[in-house]
């Protein structure tokens, strides 16, 4: 079969079998046979390597299962109904992460106000010294607990957009393909490594708090020490 | 071998090919075709199955002195589709090996 039999004769097939995006296809093999001829074979020889234009056209056609436009119209109508309310949803998601990384944002500035005892407009109560230091130390260790949780929600956030636009395109286009995870993809050290930051977060924060408010009882010589510093007068 | 067995491996061979580099589609039907006996032109329609999945997306590239070409790359779907699947390919065909051999 020469060069342009086998083109013609594929692009009726593949026509015929109403495959999408034919001349994407044709000049696939248009530019097969162009490398094929450079190599110095013949069009027949080329035209004998390849499979029959109708076995490729019903690979191609095979790709999507079949489906009508109506059906197709149908698939994109729902989905587009679906997304608009989950815009909504995801929206909420994503701001929840933000307000997660707002929280750690604030806790280091608390943090970093208390140890330094720089005093904003009077924003914190009045105390010693060892307790300010303490409880500042706390914040630090709520911070990193807070902007691990704020990396986590940010990944699984956006896997679960991922996740639900793959499934978009694949409903639409009727694929086969298998669904992704809904986890987030993370190396083992990453993993590893936001664990152990979380829990030494967490054991910081506990332990400071504790001891800072220890630290307070014993200098107001009281177990409410916010009466004795009059903080709420 | 049977064709339908040789499918569905080149689609693990295509997409651990576009791991290392992205390459244009003559590039990959030479590469697998020179390891596996297959007939020309049978990744094509593979690679547009894999693109039709969102395993693997395509941009053109000038060359120089020559028309620009279809160049296909691994998306990150297409990575974590090729690790999880990888791995399966890897322990099935340990198993089937040794039932093969007699040794289960």
């Amino acid at each position: 079969m020469t060069r342009n039999r086998f083109m013609e004769e594929l692009g009726r097939r593949l026509k015929a079998l109403n495959v999408p995006d034919a001349e994407e296809i044709l000049a696939e093999y248009e530019e097969h046979f162009d490398f094929k001829l450079e190599e110095g074979k013949t069009e027949e020889e080329i035209a004998r390597r390849l499979s029959s234009p109708q076995e490729i056209a019903e690979e191609y056609a095979a790709v999507n299962r079949p489906q009508n436009k109506f059906e197709r119209g149908a698939k994109i109508a729902g989905i587009t109904a679906l997304s608009v309310p989950l815009c909504f949803v995801y929206a909420l998601m994503w701001a929840a992460a933000i307000v997660l990384g707002a929280f750690a944002a604030c806790a280091l500035a608390a943090g970093f106000c208390l140890i330094t005892t720089v005093n904003i407009a009077e924003l914190i109560p009045q105390m010693p010294y060892l307790p300010a230091l303490l409880t500042g130390i706390s914040c630090f260790g709520l911070c990193v607990l807070s902007a691990v949780g704020c990396v986590y929600a940010a990944l699984y956030v956006t896997q679960w957009g991922r996740c639900y636009l793959n499934w978009c395109r694949r409903t639409v286009r009727n694929s086969s393909a298998p669904a992704l995870s809904a986890l987030p993809k993370v190396s083992k050290k990453f993993a590893y490594g936001t664990k152990l930051l979380a829990a030494i977060g967490l054991v910081v924060f506990v332990a400071a708090l504790i001891a800072g408010y220890a630290a307070m009882c014993l200098y107001a010589g009281s177990l409410e020490p916010w009466h004795i510093w009059q903080w709420f007068e | 071998m049977n064709i339908q067995y040789k499918k569905g491996v080149i689609e693990l061979c295509i997409l651990s090919s576009l791991r290392k580099r992205d390459m244009y589609g003559y590039e990959l039907s030479e590469y697998i075709s020179d390891k596996i006996d297959i007939s020309d032109g049978t990744v094509y329609p593979i690679l547009r199955k894999l693109k039709s999945d969102g395993l693997v997306k395509t941009y053109l590239s000038e060359e120089s002195g020559g028309p620009p070409r279809k160049y296909y790359s691994l998306t990150q779907t297409g990575a974590e589709t090729f690790s999880r699947d990888a791995k399966e390919w890897l322990s099935f065909t340990e198993t089937v090996n040794k039932m093969l051999k007699g040794e289960e």
